[in-house]
């Protein structure tokens, strides 16, 4: 299946000098969860604004649909429309005080009627599960709130991909498993394509389909959300490190010289393989 | 700020349409103005401090402590209305001889200066009618369906929202100060406010690009488009504004005839 969304040696490079991107290539395959894995300063942010339009590659190029995006104001609006960020902290998204009228800006933006504004408001509002504060002035509402909002915001554009910037960040365990499940449901529903920047490994394997990692403005690492998050080396190689649960496996093995199974990152997949060795050993 | 703010939120008119709300304060605020009465001033003054307190949980000390920093104001500026130079000889009611003029009080100069602070304070408190049963969300509305410019209304969306987190950032950087003893001794705490300040206006700088990337990626071409509201509609509240109107008129020929 083509991508939906791609880079082609997508280059970008701050103030002349700061090389921020280099010769990145990624694919992000419609319908799918893709993680961009990546420490402080890899260049995660710098690579979400270049899928967004805000920012205007040096080199290489966007693709969506398979087509270069064209960088007239036409070609930006496609593309912004198309492709939605969830910044990472709210504030800095939510412009309004007031609930609604930030939710409604990004279509308000699109020239839709305000009938039909209206409607999607209303559908991301139960969609995202804030109809019990949307009346509630910006300031007053909890950093998890806000970050619902945020999203709301970003879905009433009708997006076909959503980007991410460290959604569960700064979220209470609670509000971190609300979102993702929120996510999930989005992808199922709304056959919604998301890209989820973070540097919680942990979530890899349970919600993520594939995997990069960016180091310094290059991509070093791709793979599966399985498949990925099993190679320690090279995740400790560049600020990363395996999921607790493999990490786990890895000592069992290593250090206990038992015949666990390595790959299983998540709990489920742990589960049967202990539970396999301790039938074995019965 | 953030009481009041607080007190817009819960008042019992909150859901009424902020048009109503507006006119109610606002039609007596331009009256006084216009007609410079002890009387209509006194009236308006009466009328919106009682209704402020009636539709809102503030209590009448909270009200009146509200009003103490504007009334420090206006009693500012009208003693140096009241307090003038006359020629000697002229008779005053107070005042004291200074080579050939007598610098005190006469019944006009305070007459005077009663009238301007009084009227003042009715302003006052019509504002604070408007702003203690009015979320300044629906303030905004107002301003944008009476055509104010865009350009002011930017200004007051984007300040009313960023006012809590510039309010919050400050408030954090603060304890932080604090918790290594940044606020020990007025020395410390004048070199910490200091520090406070400068990195405020740095986090400002980079919040203010961050913010414009994400009004960016939303579409945004230098306008805050909004969908029209439906509120609660009064018709008490327009009868309540005819008769305040028609009182005040009244006070003010009442007081004509009189003086």
């Amino acid at each position: 299946m083509a991508p939906i969304l791609e880079t082609r040696n997508l280059s970008y490079v701050y103030n002349k000098d700061h090389v921020a991107l280099q010769d990145v290539n990624i694919a992000i395959e419609a319908g799918k969860v893709t993680a961009i894995l990546g420490g402080n300063g890899a260049g995660k942010s710098t690579l979400f604004l270049n899928l967004n339009g805000i920012l205007t590659p040096i080199r290489g190029e966007v693709l969506l649909d398979g087509q270069p995006v064209k960088y007239t104001s036409k070609g930006i609006r496609e593309l912004r429309r198309r492709v939605g960020i969830v910044f990472q902290d709210p504030n800095d998204q939510l412009f309004s005080g007031d609930v609604i009228d930030d939710i409604a800006f990004g279509p308000l933006n699109l020239g839709l009627p305000p009938a039909k504004v209206r409607e999607l408001v209303a559908e991301v509002v139960a969609q995202t599960g804030i109809a019990p504060y949307v009346n509630r002035p910006t300031h007053a509402l909890s950093f998890g709130q806000k970050k619902r909002v945020a999203i709301a915001g970003v879905l009433a554009m009708q997006p076909d991909v959503i980007i991410l910037d460290e959604p569960t960040a700064g979220l209470d365990p609670r509000g971190v498993s609300d979102i993702l499940q929120l996510l999930v449901k989005l992808q199922v529903e709304k056959a919604l394509t998301i890209v989820i920047a973070t540097h919680d490994i942990d979530l890899v394997p349970l919600y993520c389909d594939y995997a990069y990692v960016l180091d310094r403005g290059r991509v070093v690492l791709q793979g599966t959300g399985k498949d990925l998050v099993t190679q320690a080396q090279a995740l400790r190689r560049h600020a990363l490190r395996l999921p607790r649960i493999a990490h786990l496996m890895e000592i069992l093995q290593k250090e206990d010289h038992l015949n666990v199974n390595t790959k299983a990152a998540t709990i489920s997949a742990a589960r049967k393989t202990i539970r396999k060795l301790v039938i074995n050993y019965e | 700020m953030l009481a009041i703010d607080n007190y817009a939120y819960t008042s019992s008119l909150a859901a009424k349409s902020p048009h109503q709300k507006v006119l109610f304060g606002g039609m007596p605020l331009m009256i006084c103005l216009a007609v410079n009465s002890l009387a209509a001033s006194a009236l308006t003054l009466l009328v919106m401090s009682t209704a402020a307190v009636a539709y809102t949980n503030i209590t009448w000390g909270r009200y009146l402590r509200l009003l103490v920093l504007p009334t420090g104001f206006m009693l500012a500026g009208s003693i140096t209305v009241i307090f003038q130079a006359f020629p000697a000889g002229q008779p005053v009611l107070w005042g004291i001889t200074m080579a050939d003029s007598v610098y005190g009080v006469d019944a006009g100069s305070l007459l005077y200066g009663i009238k301007l602070a009084l009227r003042a304070l009715a302003a006052v408190s019509c504002m604070c009618f408007i702003s203690l049963t009015t979320p300044l969300n629906d303030i905004i509305y107002v301003l944008r369906k009476w055509r104010v410019p865009t350009l002011v209304i930017s200004l007051m969306v984007l300040i009313y929202r960023y006012i809590f987190v510039l309010l919050d950032e400050a408030q954090r950087l603060q304890i932080a100060q604090s918790s290594r003893l940044g606020y020990i001794n007025a020395r410390t705490a004048l070199k910490s406010l200091r520090r406070l300040a400068a990195s405020l206006f740095v986090r400002t700088f980079l919040r203010c690009n961050n913010v414009y990337a994400a009004l960016a990626a939303r579409g945004y071409q230098g306008e805050f488009p909004y969908l029209a509201k439906t509120y609660e509609r009064d018709n008490k509240l327009i009868i309540a504004t005819l008769l305040l109107c028609a009182g005040l008129v009244g006070a003010v020929i009442l007081e004509g005839k009189i003086c």
